[in-house]
């Protein structure tokens, strides 16, 4: 049998994503007057729980879906919620954002937990779809401030490392218990999820 | 493979801790030409956008790769040399927002443009950064020396990342370069979402 070992590199991004999360108390929105500059970007996507549980779940699912979804979610879905957080600015607007945020969840989360193979005609309109309600949110979020392009390189850089972190956890799957850990994953995903959709219908 | 892994996410990590732009140049006290040098690398921004030239530049494949690296400083220098002998003054906000979400496209859909083309394009976004380089060095009467500064170090980043993007084969590392060009890409859009929003 073939030994499979876990790429260091994937353990070192996930070690690194681990540490930049870890470094800071979460806060709900940006605080005004700190909107501007890269580290008031880079906090926001990572400010809100699930926000974070959507993002790591896409690199999990990617993980499980293997190549080329794998690659293609974590492309597609920056430029997707950029093009929502643009709506967001420019005051376009979005039904029920939150409750779509939380959905985005619970779907990740439903597909992962039962590892149903997908193929990426689905994964790839359904992970925009769910991307332009988490760049909406955010857009709405922000007041906007002196650097944007810093604080959107922050926000956006952000939002990729936490698919680079669920794509480090998922990789694990390669292990032989691996692949039943993610699904267990998955299965807290659905469950946080459901925790968020809950509290935006009430 | 490693070292451009390790490389590749150096430069990442490098990324999320950026200094403050400085709008101004920087007195480092020793001469113009280290003031201008000095300038490129306290702009956060600047390097960004020089990063996804490199990007773009490595994702064409070595032959473009290489003539990229010889003409981008080049036209790095003469349009900042035009700023600064014209006087040009305007502000790039949206011109670096389109631009950014264009070059950013073009490597997350691994565009393969014919040398020449990819040269020509990858010029023309050197000499765009560099004529804002000029235009940024006015304000504190910087003469070409300075300028030829911002052009050194700019030709060392794009040397020394353009060869390490065009030299990474790896396929996961080839994805790592796309990745980061829709980061690229959704930066664009998301600064001219912001850049309307403020005009409002």
């Amino acid at each position: 049998m073939t030994q499979r070992h876990l790429s260091p590199f994937l353990l070192a991004a996930a070690v690194c994503v681990a540490a930049i999360g870890y470094a800071d108390a979460a806060f709900a929105h940006a605080e005004a007057g700190q909107v501007s500059g890269f580290l008031s970007g880079f906090h926001h996507p990572i400010s809100g729980l699930d926000h974070i549980l959507a993002m790591v779940a896409v690199g999990l699912w990617g993980a499980l879906l293997g190549p080329p979804a794998l690659w293609v979610l974590p492309i597609i879905f920056p430029v997707a919620m950029a093009a929502g957080g643009m709506m967001g600015l420019l005051g376009i607007p979005l039904p029920a954002v939150e409750i779509g945020i939380a959905v985005s969840s619970i779907v990740f989360g439903l597909f992962i937990l039962t590892d149903i193979s997908v193929s990426l005609v689905i994964a790839i309109p359904l992970v925009m779809i769910f991307a332009l309600f988490h760049g909406h949110a955010h857009g709405t979020e922000l007041t906007p401030g002196a650097d944007a392009v810093l604080y959107s390189a922050g926000f956006v850089i952000a939002t990729g490392l936490l698919h680079a972190f669920g794509i480090g956890i998922g990789a694990v799957e390669k292990l032989p218990w691996g692949r039943t850990a993610v699904r267990a994953l998955g299965g807290g995903v659905l469950l946080g999820g459901t925790y968020f959709l809950l509290g935006a219908v009430a | 493979m490693k070292r451009h892994g390790i490389g590749l996410f150096l430069t990442l990590a490098a990324l999320s801790a950026p200094s403050m732009a400085q709008a101004h140049l920087v007195n480092s006290g020793v001469g113009p030409f280290y003031d201008g040098a000095l300038h490129l690398i306290l702009s956060p921004m600047d390097i960004v956008r020089l990063l996804a030239l490199c990007l773009f530049a490595g994702a064409q494949g070595p032959a473009s790769a290489r003539s990229i690296v010889l003409s981008a400083p080049v036209a790095w220098f003469l349009a900042g040399l035009a700023a600064l002998v014209f006087g040009a003054t305007a502000t790039f906000d949206i011109a670096n927002a389109v631009t950014l979400l264009l070059i950013g496209a073009a490597i997350a859909a691994d565009l393969k443009l014919p040398q020449k083309i990819a040269t020509a394009l990858a010029a023309a976004y050197a000499g765009f950064l560099g004529f804002q380089a000029g235009v940024a060095l006015q304000p504190d009467n910087a003469d070409w020396v300075a300028l030829l500064g911002t052009t050194a170090v700019a030709g060392a980043i794009v040397l020394a990342a353009t060869a390490l993007i065009a030299s990474a084969t790896a396929f996961p590392l080839r994805v790592g370069c796309r990745v980061l060009g829709s980061w690229a890409a959704a930066v664009g859009l998301l600064s001219i979402g912001w850049i309307i929003a403020m005009a409002k």
